[in-house]
């Protein structure tokens, strides 16, 4: 992330909201979602500044790896403070790139596609397209 | 007592001995668990977007099923053994309790179903196994008493996250020690038995399940786990899968991931219903323990 925005939106976050009724206004930044996220060592942001991120209206959290990382656990949404369900947030973040038909993931071009279950690929095809 | 039983696409395939060792645990007890005619897939996992209920409906075909089928058993209750399956069903069960417009939108689109009526109860097999067949009845009938044999608990996350369709505490969860202790066996305490396995990330980025795996098995090495017993198919599969990711981190060493059914059914004398592999393990264990 180059440059700091200097012009505040709410427009990310009114979209968030349409997708998943989550307000991120009513986070304060504790960053209890990033302790507890089990994969948030691998995410190119942590999911408190994802989260920032929409309250900044900063769509270049659209273009990060962290909220196609998220794998649903449920871990930061049980223990936020302020009742947000980040989950969600991840998901609706996700759905304004799925929704245009823009796909994370190939499913003909999956490696050993015969290795793994069909729970698997379905989920990770109900995750990474439309 | 009779309950209908939803089983899912890894119970017919990819675990298959999960489903034989349930259903041999529940007889054992009384209880049949009948099958839907007719099922289809419960969606995987349960979409978020609360604008959208389009991808609920694969869930709700099948609750409609229960509700056609559930003068069979005198109940409304649908059991299922995938602790995913039980997440999608329970979830869009809850948010159509609540949201009588995505009922009605929903009900709108079923051409050839009757209408959902939203009085099916989702039930997962460890609430069957706590509350209607109870873990001292399970004591009483034990044919081995697994003494010595260390077993971790991993819950995993559907089961007990998020909160409105947790079946147990989602920070301290007790339901799996519970059936640990009453086979005789020793639960194992660990930090991470309801860490996330890394779930679909195996097929896109699988680094991302051999980090996961290698962090929640290595202290069960540390702690002498014989077993590890798992709730859900995915993340047996996982756990397996990153265990041979990261066997050169691991040192080579690996810990046998059973359904939790599996260790139940060995404990109640139930081999006819297991694996032959499996059995092998349980009974290297069983009669190494009793030396």
């Amino acid at each position: 992330m180059k440059k700091l925005v200097t012009k505040i939106s709410p427009e990310l976050a009114k979209k968030v909201f349409a997708i998943s009724g989550q307000n991120v206004y009513a986070c304060y930044q504790c960053g209890k979602c990033s302790a507890g996220c089990p994969i948030a060592d691998e995410m190119d942001l942590l999911p408190n500044q994802v989260i920032h991120m929409v309250q900044l209206g900063d769509e270049r959290v659209l273009e990060s790896k962290a909220i196609w990382l998220c794998a649903n656990c449920f871990t930061c949404t049980v223990r936020c403070p302020r009742d947000i369900n980040l989950t969600a947030v991840m998901e609706a973040l996700r759905l304004l790139t799925l929704r245009k038909g823009i796909y994370k993931l190939d499913l003909r071009k999956i490696e050993h596609v015969e290795e793994f279950p069909q729970i698997a690929l379905i989920a990770a095809a109900r995750k990474l397209t439309g | 007592m009779k309950l209908l039983y939803f089983p899912g696409c890894s119970l017919k395939n990819y675990a298959q001995r999960y489903e034989k060792s349930a259903l041999a645990v529940a007889k054992r007890f009384d209880i049949e668990l009948v099958e839907l005619k007719r099922w289809n897939c419960c969606g995987v996992v349960y979409s978020l977007a609360s604008d959208s209920v389009f991808h609920h409906i694969a869930a709700v075909r099948n609750l409609i099923r229960a509700q056609e089928q559930m003068h069979e058993t005198g109940n409304e209750k649908l059991v299922t053994l995938c602790s995913m399956c039980y997440q999608v069903l329970a979830s869009v069960n809850h948010r159509l309790a609540r949201d009588p417009e995505a009922l009605e939108t929903l009900n709108r689109f079923m051409d050839e179903e009757e209408d959902y009526l939203g009085t099916i109860e989702v039930l997962h097999f460890l609430q069957v196994l706590r509350d209607y067949i109870g873990f001292h009845k399970i004591k009483e009938s034990l044919e081995r008493k697994l003494e010595n044999i260390r077993v971790a608990p991993y819950y995993g996350c559907m089961l007990v996250r998020p909160k409105e369709v947790a079946i147990d505490d989602p920070e301290d969860p007790s339901l799996l020690e519970t059936l640990i202790a009453s086979v005789g066996a020793k639960p194992i305490e660990y930090p991470f038995r309801t860490d996330c396995c890394g779930s679909y990330n195996v097929v896109a980025n699988k680094d991302i399940v051999k980090i996961r795996v290698l962090r929640i098995i290595k202290p069960l090495l540390r702690n002498s786990a014989d077993l590890i017993i798992s709730v859900c198919p995915l993340c047996t599969f996982n756990l397996e899968y990153g265990m041979k990711l990261a066997s050169r981190e691991l040192y080579g060493k690996s810990i046998p991931v059973l359904y939790f059914t599996e260790l139940l059914a060995y404990a109640l004398g139930l081999d006819y219903a297991l694996d032959k592999n499996v059995l092998a393990t349980l009974n290297k264990l069983y009669e190494g323990g009793e030396k």
